[in-house]
C-alpha cells in the first residue's frame, strides 16, 4: 500500500527551480534514502512532505491526505537544524512532545536520553551541538509515527554519533512505518536502506530498491552515486 | 489544543518578563519607602526630595519601557517561534494554523496586559503613605488627564478607566494584529525575481498597513464631515437661512469629532480583523520556511 504519493511536484525559489515535476510513491514499511548532492532538492521535498513548504504545483498525499493536521499526526519530522529555544530544559521538550503528540512514548524517550547521559534537568543551551541533535532525534524517534522524515540526520556529527543515530533509527521505527532519510553520507546509511531515490537538479534520476540496484549494476549505492553525480 | 498552545506561549514569554515584574514591583516599593522616610525640612529634606523625584521618575520610565518592550518582544517571539527555526517545531505540530496564530496573539495580548497591570500595581505601591492610593488610576485627575490624546478626543474630565479600556481592547489588539500580519505577509510573500530580506519586507508591509490606517482616518473625516454638514444646503437649512432667525438646528462640533473617531475606530477594527484572517490564510496556504 502506498503511504506517500507525489505527482508532478514543482517548487521554485525566485528564479531558481528547486523541484521540477517530481513524481514518486513510497510504500509502507520501507526505509528510503533520498540521495543527491547539495542543492538537488532533498530538503525542499522533505519540507513539502512535512507541511513546512507549499508546492508551487503538483499534488502530495500522505496516507491519502494532503499535508495538514491529519498528516502531521502520522508524520514525525527531523529537520536539519535545531528548533528548540536555548532557554528551555530537556524535561520541557519531553513534556511538550507528550502534550502535543498522542503517539509519543515518554518512557522510551527517557530511556534513550539516559543511555546518552543527557540529564532532563539540563538546559538546551548547556548541551553540545551533537547532543542537541541527538535529543531531537530521540524525540522524533520516540513517536509511533507512520512516516519518519529525517533530513540530514547525520550531518555534522562524528562517526561514533552516526552509528548511534543509525541504531536509534533502526531500533525505534515500527515495522509498518516508513522512513525517508535525506543525506549525502551514503556509505553510512547504505546498509540500512531498502530503496533509494536519486535527486538531481530537482528531478528524480533514479528510484530503485537497493537489492535490485546492487544486482543490476554490480556496485554499491555509494559507488553508483559517485558515478552519477561526478563533477 | 489552543489551550495547550496558549499555556506554552505564555510560559515562554513570561520566562523573561517575570524578572522585569519583580524588578518593577521591587523598585516601586523602594520609591514608596523613600517617600515614607522623607525628611520634611532642611538641606537633607531637599536632597531626600530630589532622591525621591529621581526614583519616581526612573520608576515611571522603567514601567513605560517595560510595556513597550513587552509589545516588541511579543512581535519578536511571533517571528522566531513561527517564521524562523522554531517554526520547524511549531508547524509540524498536529494543530491548525489558526490555533498557532491565535495562541501567539492571545498570549502576547495577555502579557502586555500583565505588564500594564504590574505597572499599575507599582504605581499604587509608590503611593503608600499618601492616603491616596488609587486616585491616580481611576479619577479624572489621574493619568488620563495628563495624556493629551484623551483630552483631544474626549475633552477635560475624561476618566482613566475609559482610556485604559480603549488601550486594552482597541489600541493593543489592533496594533498587535497589524504587526503580526506584517510579519506573516513579509515571510510568506512570494518573490519571483529579486529576493529581499524577509524582515525588510515585513517592515515595508507594516508601512503599507500604517498608510492604510491613515487612509481610513481620512475617509472617516470625510464621512464625519458629510454627516455633520448634511443639513447644509437642504431645503430646511435654506429656509432657516432665508428667515431672519438664521439656522438653529446646527450640531455641536463634538458631534463631528465623535462621528469621525467612531467611523475610524470601526474601520480600523475591520482592518485588524481582516489582518488576522488574512494572516491565518497566508500561514495555511503559503507557508515557506526556507
Amino acid at each position: 500500500m502506498e503511504l506517500v504519493k507525489c505527482d508532478g511536484l514543482i517548487k521554485n525559489y525566485g528564479l531558481k527551480k528547486a523541484l521540477s515535476g517530481v513524481t514518486f510513491s513510497l510504500p509502507a514499511g520501507k526505509i528510503t534514502g533520498l540521495l543527491g548532492p547539495n542543492g538537488s532538492g532533498k530538503t525542499t521535498l522533505i519540507k513539502i512532505l512535512g507541511g513546512l513548504l507549499t508546492a508551487d504545483g503538483g499534488t502530495v498525499a500522505i496516507g491519502g491526505n494532503s499535508p495538514g493536521v491529519e498528516t502531521k499526526k502520522i508524520v514525525s519530522y527531523l529537520p536539519e537544524r535545531t528548533y528548540f529555544s536555548s532557554a528551555v530544559k530537556v524535561k520541557e521538550t519531553l513534556d511538550f512532545f507528550e502534550a502535543f503528540y498522542e503517539d509519543f512514548e515518554l518512557e522510551r524517550a527517557e530511556e534513550m536520553l539516559k543511555s546518552l547521559q543527557i540529564s532532563d534537568k539540563s538546559k538546551i543551551s548547556e548541551l553540545s551541538k551533537g547532543n542537541r541533535e541527538k535529543l531531537q532525534l530521540v524525540l522524533v524517534m520516540s513517536r509511533r509515527a507512520k512516516l519518519y522524515l529525517l533530513d540530514e540526520p547525520m550531518g555534522g556529527v562524528d562517526p561514533a554519533a552516526r552509528d548511534f543515530i543509525l541504531r536509534t533509527i533502526l531500533k525505534n521505527y515500527a515495522e509498518d512505518a516508513s522512513v525517508v532519510i535525506s543525506t549525502h553520507l551514503i556509505q553510512d546509511v547504505e546498509k540500512v536502506l531498502d530503496d533509494v531515490i536519486f535527486l538531481k537538479e530537482g528531478n528524480i534520476c533514479l528510484k530503485q530498491s537497493v537489492d535490485e540496484l546492487r544486482e543490476k549494476e554490480k556496485k554499491s549505492v555509494d559507488a553508483l552515486f559517485r558515478e552519477v553525480f561526478q563533477c | 489544543m489552543l489551550g495547550k498552545l496558549f499555556l506554552y506561549d505564555m510560559k515562554n514569554q513570561l520566562r523573561i518578563w517575570r524578572f522585569a515584574y519583580i524588578g518593577i514591583l521591587g523598585f516601586s516599593l523602594l520609591t514608596a519607602l523613600i517617600r515614607c522616610l522623607d525628611f520634611k525640612k532642611g538641606v537633607l529634606g531637599e536632597i531626600w526630595g530630589a532622591v525621591y523625584g529621581v526614583s519616581k521618575g526612573f520608576f515611571y520610565a522603567a514601567g513605560a519601557v517595560m510595556i513597550f518592550a513587552t509589545l516588541f518582544y511579543a512581535v519578536l517571539y511571533f517571528r522566531n517561534n513561527l517564521l524562523k527555526d522554531q517554526g520547524y517545531l511549531m508547524h509540524t505540530l498536529p494543530v491548525k494554523e489558526s490555533e498557532l496564530f491565535l495562541s501567539k496573539f492571545l498570549s502576547s495580548w495577555c502579557c502586555i496586559l500583565l505588564s500594564i497591570l504590574v505597572f499599575a500595581a507599582g504605581i499604587v505601591i509608590t503611593r503608600f503613605g499618601t492616603g491616596d492610593l488609587f486616585s491616580i488610576i481611576y479619577t479624572e485627575n489621574g493619568v488620563a488627564k495628563r495624556i493629551s490624546l484623551s483630552m483631544l478626543f474626549f475633552g477635560e474630565g475624561y476618566e482613566t478607566p475609559r482610556l485604559l479600556f480603549l488601550v486594552i481592547f482597541f489600541a493593543i489588539p489592533v496594533n498587535l494584529s497589524l504587526f503580526l500580519f506584517s510579519l506573516t505577509l513579509g515571510y510568506t510573500m512570494k518573490q519571483s525575481k529579486r529576493r529581499m530580506n524577509r524582515d525588510v519586507l515585513s517592515v515595508l508591509v507594516y508601512i503599507g498597513t500604517y498608510a492604510g490606517q491613515q487612509f481610513l482616518g481620512v475617509i472617516s473625516l470625510i464621512l464625519g464631515a458629510l454627516l455633520y454638514f448634511r443639513h447644509y444646503g437642504t431645503k430646511s437649512f435654506m429656509e432657516q437661512i432665508l428667515s431672519e432667525q438664521g439656522p438653529t438646528a446646527q450640531l455641536p462640533m463634538d458631534y463631528f469629532i465623535t462621528v469621525a473617531v467612531g467611523i475610524d475606530g470601526i474601520l480600523i477594527i475591520g482592518l485588524a480583523v481582516a489582518a488576522v484572517f488574512w494572516s491565518i490564510y497566508r500561514l495555511k496556504k503559503y507557508l515557506n520556511l526556507e
